[in-house]
């Protein structure tokens, strides 16, 4: 008797490849890894740009992490529940992944809001309360808008010290867009090429901000950061 | 700043760091608010290197900080990927949610160089249009919508179970988006999908995305045991009950080999009244087929009964 074929589809409903919802089911750390990149530019998203709530009530809007390392921790801890088994058992892969994901994102921050309602529980009476609460203090301001042309022009300088080839690889990935695999084809290489030269046009960015920010008088243009931070740990 | 701290955070802003040095630094940084606003500053830069709200060194780094923690296998990533494989690739996130509480097999047919999977026939492997219909089946296979989703090996569904069904479409398609779905189950008799006589067919204007279509159909009801083949196509006008009896005719008597290369909507024959201004605006097919399995159980209910709940 001729054994039945076996029917599987390349693609979940939810639109991962089949092979890689059952490993995620499983915990297989390879499926893990496709499901982390193939969402991680969602929820960055969400936990950079912010998103609206209401709590007790009233209408709250968390602005979004402008902290690289306070973002990535939270990224970090909103795919670390994610993976937790339950959390994966309890993605029943038909419907789209992105939205539970941006669950678990908000409650990251919402946990963050809880606490600091706790902190700084509201007196009675108390009308001074804004209508929006402001969970880290990063609106679009004149000082941050300052400091982003800022370091804008310290890598517009940094790009003006470079030779053409390099300038025309960092074209050719951050103006142009395209992968590291395109972009060594585009330019003869082979990938582990590209992705050293990148690595090395990284360092070398960061060598010049170091030696810029040493130049500056105390660091002025950037010195501010450090001490708001230095003040905000005091005052933990 | 001690200049080893500021290299390991260099490290991390320019995606080499080791995987050996992961939980130091975030301890470091926890600790150490200098070093915090130092590694926001870098990262700053990143960003106004890449022109981008969020660099993509900064995502890699959480990367190896979820292989730190044993989530990822350390080492298997690339240590410094382009941006296009988060972005580009999403071109499948947010596929809609399905309205059935159906789990578990999914079917459809192959993509243009895939091997094919066991009962889906591998047709029109030559024309450059194949595959851009997808079509997913699934199959809960309790009916009560309380079973996680699991691949069911053999490509069948019990015929206690329920199917729901998933499109997608590609992005390069610029024709005909009135949907039709519909079957034929062992007996030869047509199983109405999409549309259905109460039931109009949607419209599938999203590209690169799986829709998932509003429809749950209880097997019990109205599919006999053993093989269904399942026929959806994008067509110019909404198909009408009709039309798809007349189709289902064609169909109920060709061949489904597995090496049959002729899609279904060149079987009907360019004249098919299913298939009118199909030569205007372009149509796409796609089909495949499973197996319902005999019922585990007797439903109790009355014909009438099962029949009223196989159209919710």
């Amino acid at each position: 008797m001729q054994e039945e074929p076996r029917l599987e589809s390349p693609r979940s409903p939810c639109g991962w490849p089949t092979a890689t919802l059952r490993g995620f089911r499983a915990g297989d750390p390879a499926a893990l890894r496709e499901v982390y990149r193939l969402h991680v530019g969602d929820v960055t998203g969400l936990l950079r740009h912010g998103f609206s709530f209401e709590s007790a009530g009233r209408a709250h809007r968390f602005v979004g992490y402008d902290s690289a390392f306070e973002l990535q921790d939270a990224l970090h801890e909103t795919f670390r529940r994610a993976f937790e088994p339950a959390a994966r058992q309890a993605f029943d892969g038909i419907r789209p992944y992105t939205p539970y994901l941006r669950m678990i994102a908000r409650n990251v921050v919402l946990r963050t809001f809880r606490a600091q309602r706790e902190m700084f529980p509201l007196a009675d009476g108390d009308t001074a309360e804004p209508d929006a609460i402001v969970l880290v203090d990063t609106e679009p301001s004149a000082e941050h808008d300052a400091l982003a042309r800022e370091m804008q022009g310290i890598v517009r300088a940094f790009l003006d010290t470079l030779p053409a080839a390099d300038r025309e690889l960092l074209t050719l990935r951050f103006v142009e867009g395209l992968s590291q695999r395109d972009a060594a084809d585009s330019l003869g290489l082979g990938r582990q090429q590209i992705r050293g030269r990148e690595a090395k046009l990284r360092q070398a960015l960061l060598d010049h901000l170091h030696r810029h920010d040493a130049g500056t008088t105390l660091g002025a243009t950037w010195i501010a950061g450090p001490i708001a931070a230095l003040i905000a740990e005091a005052l933990r | 700043m001690r200049a080893g701290r500021r290299r390991g955070l260099d490290r991390a802003l320019t995606g080499t760091i080791e995987p050996g040095e992961v939980r130091g630094l975030i301890a470091a940084l926890r600790e150490d608010a200098a070093a915090r606003a130092s590694y926001d500053r870098g990262a700053r830069a990143m960003r106004a290197l890449e022109r981008r709200s969020v660099a993509q060194t900064e995502l890699d780094w959480v990367e190896r900080r979820l292989e730190a923690d044993g989530l990822l296998d350390a080492g298997a990533g690339d240590r410094a990927p382009g941006r296009a494989w988060s972005w580009a690739r999403g071109w499948w996130i947010g596929a809609s949610v399905l309205a059935a509480a159906a789990a578990v097999l999914a079917l459809r047919p192959p993509a243009p160089g895939d091997g094919g999977d066991g009962l889906l026939a591998p047709r029109g492997a030559a024309d450059p249009r194949a595959g851009w219909l997808a079509l997913s089946v699934l199959c809960d296979p309790t009916g009560r919508g309380d079973v996680p989703l699991a691949e069911v090996a053999g490509g069948s569904c019990p015929g206690d179970g329920t199917l729901a069904f998933a499109v997608r479409v590609d992005a390069r398609h610029r024709g005909a988006e009135h949907l039709v779905v519909f079957g034929i189950d062992a007996r030869g008799d047509v199983q109405y999908y999409l549309p259905t006589p109460d039931v109009a067919a949607p419209v599938v204007a999203r590209r690169d995305v799986w829709t998932s279509l509003d429809r749950a159909v209880r097997l019990p009801v109205n599919h006999a045991a053993g093989r269904v083949r399942v026929f959806a196509a994008l067509l110019p006008h909404p198909a009408s009950i009709d039309d798809v009896d007349a189709a289902a005719a064609v169909l109920a008597t060709s061949s489904t080999r597995r090496d049959d290369e002729t899609p279904w909507l060149d079987r009907l024959g360019p004249a098919h009244p299913l298939l009118a201004d199909c030569g205007v605006a372009e149509c796409l097919g796609a089909e495949l087929e499973f197996r319902v399995e005999p019922r585990a159980s007797r439903d109790a209910r009355s014909p009438a009964e099962a029949a009223e709940a196989g159209q919710q």
